[in-house]
């Protein structure tokens, strides 16, 4: 019972890392097969259709 | 400002992040394995070996937390103003969230035996708890902001008060507890009558700790870009098709 | 900016006293609090008495919950928000004025909660300049810590629930230090009032100086 805690505590850490680490990954995958042209790497602005910053047509915004 | 790096369907991968990642998670088990092997202390029994990872996960989840404020003060400043760091700060608050939860569950389980009650209101695991709370406000703030501009000016600034209340926090927990408390977790903190072997497998930890952190943001920061460009995929489609609604209707009338 | 802010808090300030939301809500919905605070706890053994200062500030944060609530929400109608902001106003000056209205409705809150917990928990209010002091320094800081997040909820759909949820945390450190400079003015406790008072004032600075920083920043486009 001593060693329960301790392994509690490492299979939690080690295991929460894993699964969101799945999750960020799997989804990473979906996305790069549904987005057209080149997949941003590092953090690049991605280089599909340029997109004005600033807020977007009020015709959609409708809800505020 | 963009890197064409030609067509990747595979996913957020990458010749860095294979070896940053492997270079995570062997260092992270080596920890775990270490960390297990470690002698009982006289004074906690076979407990402290959680020492391994809870003042490491500690540790990255104020790096995280220290990182998003950076980020946000980054993208506050006109002159550095830049979508990177928006997404950096939205990546490592989350990063950080996870992080922090898993530090309060650690030093929960490591309270419960040593101390015989799941929380103590520690002043350092007090702290934390706030912390986690703070930025799971900031979390919630950037789900329903829906337009990024205005998304990541609000999420910015809410995360520099935050991080401005953490000090504050900090002092106001540790005055109150310091006042009460006997013993507390912070004595279990290395520097005292730990074994040597002890601090290494610890500061290996550390490490471990900082390169899954680093994995992980660069990974989310990715998904995070990728995320904004499917986003704006669909707005220019439903623009379109608005505006040839409209083509219609004015020809028609 | 001085005088902005006196616009914009006289105009506050008279919605208020027109509306009476404060008085006829506000306070009443504090002083149940209150009263519920004896349901929750026995009231025959003390324990009201020992925890009244806690209870009283725990009534105020949740109070200016509602009055943060209310700030923005007079905004909200009919295009208000877009007359501040095309008004010409220095966002600073909005700020202060709102959180100053924010903080004379505090302040009235505390005095109505101060009589209700002496006469609901036999409290007893020794110490008087710590305790108005810590009001003072608790007031200014829950005000602008409130103003600033109630900018950064304003105009969401879920304000009602997300203004809560970032604010508490926020805050919990007034709460955590006013209580403890009100136990040591009401002799409750033996620490010393006084450095809890100037945690507190450290807080109000902080938060004043962010919001009137982040306050233009974020009007723009809210």
């Amino acid at each position: 019972m001593n060693d329960g805690y301790v392994l509690a505590g490492y299979a939690i850490t080690v295991g929460s890392l894993a699964l969101y680490a799945a999750r960020v990954l799997r989804r990473g995958r979906v996305l790069a097969r549904s987005l057209p042209g080149d997949v941003p790497l590092a953090g690049a602005t991605p280089t599909s259709t340029a997109r004005p910053a600033t807020s977007p047509d009020p015709a959609l915004a409708g809800e505020e | 400002m963009s890197e064409p790096v030609g067509r990747n369907t595979a996913g957020t991968g990458g010749p860095g992040t294979t070896l940053l990642g492997a270079a995570a998670w062997l260092s992270l088990a080596t920890t775990v394995v270490l960390g297990w092997r470690l002698p009982p202390t006289r004074e906690q029994g076979p407990y402290a070996r959680l020492i391994a990872i809870h003042p490491p996960l500690a540790w990255a989840a104020y790096l995280a937390f220290g990182v998003c404020a950076v980020a946000s003060a980054l993208w506050l400043w006109k002159r550095t103003r830049a979508p990177r760091w928006d997404r950096l700060a939205a990546s490592s608050a989350e990063i950080g969230v996870v992080f922090c939860a898993l530090t309060l569950v650690t030093g929960s389980i490591w309270g419960r035996p040593t101390w015989g009650v799941w929380w103590t209101w520690d002043a350092r695991l007090t702290s934390t708890a706030l912390l986690l709370a703070l930025f799971l406000g900031y979390l919630a703030l950037r789900r329903v902001a829906y337009d990024p501009e205005a998304r990541a000016r609000r999420s910015a600034v809410a995360a520099l008060i935050a991080v401005a209340d953490v000090p504050i926090v900090h002092f106001s927990v540790d005055w109150w507890r310091t006042l009460h408390q006997g013993r507390s977790l912070a004595q279990i903190s290395p520097q005292s009558d730990l074994d040597g072997s002890y601090v290494s497998v610890m500061l290996l930890g550390f490490c471990a700790m900082t390169l899954v952190y680093a994995w992980l943001v660069v990974h989310r920061c990715r998904v995070e870009a990728m995320e904004e460009a499917l986003e704006s995929e669909g707005l220019d489609i439903a623009l379109e098709e608005r505006r040839a609604e409209a083509d219609v209707v004015r020809a028609g009338v | 900016m001085w005088r902005d802010a006196m616009l914009v808090a006289g105009k506050d300030l008279r919605i208020e006293a027109r509306s009476r939301v404060a008085t006829n809500q506000v306070a009443p919905f504090a002083i149940v609090i209150l009263v519920l605070f004896g349901f929750a706890l026995d009231p025959d053994r003390g324990v009201l008495g020992r925890a009244s200062a806690g209870l009283f500030w725990v009534a105020v944060l949740l109070s200016s919950l509602l009055a943060v609530q209310r700030s923005f929400a007079v905004e909200a109608g009919d295009g208000a928000a877009d007359g501040l902001r095309l008004s010409g106003l220095d966002p600073a000056g909005v700020f202060l004025g709102k959180a100053a209205a924010v903080a004379a409705q505090l302040a009235l809150l505390q005095v109505v909660l101060a009589i209700g917990i002496v006469v609901l928990y036999d409290a007893d209010l020794g110490g008087p300049v710590l305790l108005v002091a810590t009001c003072a320094a608790a007031t200014v800081g829950l005000a602008a810590a409130g103003t600033v997040y109630g900018v950064l909820a304003a105009g969401l759909k879920v304000r009602e629930t997300l203004l809560p949820l970032l604010l508490l945390p926020v805050v919990a450190p007034v709460l955590l230090s006013a209580t403890r400079a009100w136990e040591a003015g009401m002799g409750i406790s033996v620490d010393d009032g006084w450095r809890w008072a100037q945690l507190l004032a450290v807080f109000a600075v902080v938060y004043v100086t962010l919001g009137v920083l982040a306050f233009g920043a974020l009007l723009e486009e809210s």
